[in-house]
């Protein structure tokens, strides 16, 4: 299984739409830094049902991102919760 | 299998990106570790033929492409589905490569420990 | 920096030129010296088709692909890296890319 770091907004950047394309099923995905907007209602219909979803809590408090403006697949981690993906994925792979 | 896998994504003129993912494949190949290469979203565009880069004061790419199979680097992918989705064909290319579907791309990444995307 | 008969030439702390252009086969001569290294025409082959690596490619080779280049334009005895250890020493790209007037190889330590 690959962690996949995404850390650019999907509104102006085809990077999360690029690391989505070359995720293997079972793959997954962590938004940091401005890829956190990925995680709104805006952009749910660009995700894959076969993929596991997390956003980085701290880049999306920084950004005034509160649960209510999440979509439901995506699973808000804190920085403990990201050395742990790490640490259970073969390899890391970020996408900027 | 090689021993990296370096992905290409950014357009060849403005930053560095391509130089320095083109840095990492000859460096790892001077201490013998095997690089293949994969381009896909703007990354494609790097392998369009006749760039000129010296026009906006900059180097390009296209020389140290050529310098690939000195290196003993020959595993170099396109992807099929970001060049048709910029209208471009493998025949518009400078750039002798194999293309690859989505499943060959997401196997690529999946056999490599070591990724690096650029 | 160099000193050539009347004009300085401008180089970095490990005795590469700033400039490519400043290059000229006196100045090979002259980094040569300081080396304690007599340019022979084997040396003189091996920096011509360095030279003209670079300005195929743009890039200072390492070693494993200089040698390449070697086995394709020059005889293929040449083309063994103990045969640039003889010419250039232990560290054959670097030095070799310095008497040519390249910047120093950045592929290789």
């Amino acid at each position: 299984m690959i962690l996949h770091t995404v850390n650019k907004s999907p509104a102006t950047s085809s990077t999360l739409k690029e690391c989505l394309f070359s995720a293997s099923s079972g793959d997954q995905i962590l938004l940091i830094e401005d890829g956190v907007y990925a995680a709104t209602q805006a952009f749910s219909e660009l995700l894959r049902d076969d993929l596991s979803y997390f956003v980085l809590q701290n880049d999306m408090a920084a950004r005034g991102l509160n649960s209510s403006l999440i979509s439901e697949q995506w699973q808000p981690v804190d920085y403990q919760g990201f050395v742990e993906l790490t640490e259970k994925a073969d390899s890391v792979c970020s996408w900027f | 299998m090689s021993d990296l896998l370096i992905i290409f994504r950014k357009p060849p003129v403005g930053t560095s990106w391509a130089r320095e993912a083109l840095d990492l494949a000859l460096v790892g190949a001077a201490f013998g570790q095997q690089a293949s290469l994969v381009f896909m979203g703007d990354g494609v565009y790097q392998l369009l033929d006749n760039q000129q880069p010296d026009q906006v004061e900059q180097k390009g790419t296209q020389a140290m492409m050529k310098a690939l199979p000195m290196y003993d680097i020959d595993q170099i992918f396109v992807s099929e589905e970001s060049l048709s989705e910029r209208g471009l064909t493998k025949d518009q290319l400078g750039f002798d490569c194999e293309l690859i579907g989505q499943t060959e791309l997401q196997a690529l990444l999946k056999t490599h420990k070591q990724v690096f995307n650029f | 920096m160099l000193n050539l008969a009347d004009k300085q030439i401008p180089t970095d702390e490990e005795g590469y030129l700033e400039n490519l252009s400043d290059w000229q086969p006196e100045v090979a001569e002259l980094i040569a010296e300081a080396e304690g290294l007599e340019l022979t025409e084997s040396h003189w082959e091996i920096l011509n088709l360095l030279r003209q690596f670079y300005q195929e490619f743009e890039l200072s080779p390492a070693m494993r692909p200089l040698v390449k280049y070697i086995g394709i334009h020059l005889d293929k005895d040449k083309a063994k890296s103990i045969y640039l250890m003889q010419l250039f020493g232990e560290s054959p790209a670097k030095l070799a890319s310095k008497l040519a007037g390249l910047p120093k190889p950045t592929n290789c330590l």
